[in-house]
C-alpha cells in the first residue's frame, strides 16, 4: 500500500482536531455513547448465556463450552455467566465436562504447548473442573455475578430458579444492555428471554463460531449483521442528490387543505375485548351453582307435596 | 497544532482513493502481501497466542476471504454509470462518499483479524488509513510482523515505481482526475 495511503501509527494518536475530523474505530470500547465518527461499542458491556429446563442440555453445554475456551478464552463474545435452570446443573455440568475432555483429546495433538497465564483469583467460586482447555467454576454468592472479567478459558455458572429470576438478575447487575445473550431452550423461551433481556444480539441454541474471532461488533442504529462486522457503508458518508422535482400534485387552495385535514380519522376496528371478566366469572358460576341447586330443591319439594296431596 | 499525519492529510484532501482503480490497486497489494507471508503470519499467531493450528488457520481464512470479498464489490462500471446518473437526468439518492482517513485502535483479541479486517474495508470504501500498531504491548510478534511486512510493501513499491516505470505514478494520477467526481474537464 502507499506510503500516504497508509501508515502504521506506534503509539495512540491524541491530536484532538485529527480524532474528530477522521473516523476512529475504536476496538476497545470507550464508556459513553458513541459520537457520529466513532465506530466502536460500550465498553464493559456483558455476555450473558440462559439455559432453561426446556433446552437441550448436550446442545447448550457444546456451544458455551466452545464460545468460552475457544481463541484462548479472549474473546469479547465469550459468556461471562452462564445462568442454569438449578434443576439441571448437574446435568449441565457433567455435559460441559464431557464436552471439555472430548475436546481436549481430538486437539491433543494440534494445541500448541505454552504455559498458560495463571487463573486470577476469583471469589465466591466453587471449581467444578480444570483442565488446561477450560476450567468450570460456579459462582455461589449473586453479589459477586459480573463484577469483574477475565479473558481465559473460564465457565462461569450461576444457578437460577426461573426464567423471571434470570430476567431480574441481568436487570439488576447491569443498566446499559448486554453485548450478547445466547439462550438455551424452546422458541418460546426464546422470545420471552430475548424481550426482556435487552442485548445488542441476542442468539437463540447456538452460537456462531464467526463471532468469536475479532473484536465487538459496533454500535449503529441502523442495525448490524453478525456476519460482516465492518461493511464498507461504515466508511462511507451519504451524498444523495436529487435532480427530479417531486410533483404535490394539483394547487390545493386553503379550503381544500383544511376540509381534508378534518376530515376524521379511519380508526381501526379494535374488539371491545375483555369479554366476561375474571371475578365476573367467578360469580356468575357460583350464582349458577346456587340457583340450579335451589331451583332442582324447590322443584322435587314441589312434586312431593303435590304427590302428598293426592294421597291425602 | 501540525497535523500529526500530512502525507496522509494530502491524499485525503486529494481524493486520491476516489477512484475504484486506485483502491482496486491498494487491495491488491495488500492482498499480495499477506499470501505471500502467510507462514511468517502463522508463525508469529502461533507465538503471541495459545490458540490451536485449526484456530489459527480460520483467523487467516477468515481475514483473507474478507479482504477478496471487498475486492469483488468493487465494479467500476457499475461505479462510473452511478456518477453520470445525474449528469443523464436521474436522482442519485444512494451515492455515497469516502469518509476521508480513518483511524484505526485495533483489539488485542485475534490482533490479525482485527486489525486487517477494518483496514480492507476502509481501503475499499476509498479512504486513507492510520492503524495503530504499538509494539510495546500484547501481542508483540504479529504486530512485528505486520509492521515489518507494511514497512517492506512500501519501500518495494516505491523503488520499483521509480527504478521500472517512472511514468506509472503520473499516468495514475491523471486517471484519478478524469474520473474524480469534482472534475468535469474530462468528459468521457
Amino acid at each position: 500500500m502507499d506510503a500516504d495511503i497508509f501508515v502504521i501509527a506506534s503509539s495512540p494518536v491524541k491530536h484532538d482536531v485529527f480524532l474528530s475530523k477522521s473516523i476512529c474505530v475504536l476496538q476497545n470500547g470507550i464508556n459513553e455513547l458513541p459520537k457520529l465518527n466513532q465506530i466502536t461499542s460500550l465498553a464493559g458491556a456483558p455476555v450473558i448465556a440462559v439455559v432453561d429446563r426446556t433446552a437441550d442440555i448436550q446442545l447448550a453445554a457444546r456451544e458455551l463450552v466452545a464460545a468460552s475456551s475457544s481463541f484462548g478464552g479472549s474473546s469479547p463474545y465469550s459468556p461471562d455467566i452462564v445462568l442454569v435452570n438449578e434443576f439441571k446443573r448437574k446435568d449441565f455440568i457433567q455435559a460441559a465436562i464431557s464436552e471439555s475432555l472430548r475436546l481436549q483429546n481430538n486437539k491433543s495433538a494440534s494445541l500448541t504447548e505454552k504455559s498458560k497465564p495463571p487463573l486470577p483469583t476469583l471469589k465466591d467460586c466453587e471449581m467444578v473442573h480444570q483442565q488446561p482447555n477450560l476450567t468450570i467454576v460456579h459462582r455461589t454468592k449473586r453479589s459477586s455475578i459480573l463484577q469483574s472479567t477475565t479473558s481465559a478459558r473460564l465457565l462461569v455458572l450461576h444457578s437460577i430458579s426461573s426464567l423471571d429470576d434470570a430476567i431480574d438478575l441481568i436487570n439488576s447487575k447491569t443498566s446499559s444492555p448486554c453485548l450478547a445473550a445466547y439462550h438455551f431452550g424452546n422458541p418460546a423461551t426464546g422470545k420471552y428471554l430475548s424481550q426482556f433481556i435487552p442485548a445488542q444480539h441476542t442468539f437463540i441454541n447456538h452460537v456462531p463460531r464467526d463471532l468469536l474471532i475479532g473484536p465487538p461488533i459496533p454500535l449503529s442504529t441502523t442495525g448490524s449483521d453478525p456476519k460482516q462486522r465492518y461493511p464498507t457503508t461504515l466508511f462511507s458518508v451519504p451524498r444523495p442528490v436529487y435532480i427530479k422535482e417531486t410533483k404535490t400534485g394539483a394547487e390545493k387552495g386553503a379550503a381544500d387543505l383544511l376540509a381534508e385535514a378534518t376530515a376524521p380519522l379511519k380508526q381501526f376496528k379494535r374488539h371491545p375485548g375483555g369479554g366476561v371478566g375474571f371475578f365476573e366469572q367467578g360469580f356468575l358460576i357460583n350464582a349458577g351453582f346456587i340457583v340450579v341447586s335451589t331451583l332442582t330443591c324447590t322443584g322435587t319439594g314441589l312434586f312431593w307435596l303435590w304427590k302428598w296431596s293426592r294421597t291425602v | 497544532m501540525a497535523h500529526p499525519f500530512p502525507r496522509i492529510e494530502a491524499a485525503a484532501i486529494d481524493g486520491r482513493l476516489h477512484t475504484l482503480y486506485h483502491r482496486q490497486v491498494q487491495l491488491e497489494r495488500l492482498c499480495k502481501a499477506l499470501i505471500a507471508n502467510v507462514n511468517e503470519i502463522k508463525q508469529a499467531i502461533e507465538q503471541d497466542y495459545t490458540h490451536t493450528f485449526e484456530e489459527i488457520a480460520t483467523e487467516y481464512h477468515t481475514t483473507l476471504t474478507t479482504v477478496k470479498q471487498h475486492y469483488s464489490l468493487l465494479n467500476p462500471k457499475e461505479a462510473h454509470e452511478e456518477e453520470y446518473l445525474v449528469a443523464n437526468g436521474r436522482d442519485a439518492p444512494h451515492t455515497r462518499a469516502p469518509a476521508g482517513i480513518v483511524y484505526i485502535e485495533p483489539t488485542a483479541h485475534t490482533f490479525f483479524y482485527s486489525s486487517i479486517v477494518p483496514l480492507a474495508a476502509a481501503l475499499a470504501a476509498g479512504n486513507c488509513v492510520v492503524l495503530l500498531v504499538s509494539t510495546h504491548f500484547f501481542p508483540h510478534f504479529i504486530k512485528a510482523k505486520l509492521t515489518q511486512i507494511a514497512a517492506s510493501e512500501q519501500s518495494t513499491f516505491a523503488s520499483r515505481a521509480t527504478t521500472e516505470n517512472p511514468h506509472l505514478i503520473f499516468g495514475c494520477g491523471h486517471l484519478c482526475h478524469c474520473l474524480f467526481a469534482g472534475q468535469a474537464r474530462c468528459v468521457p
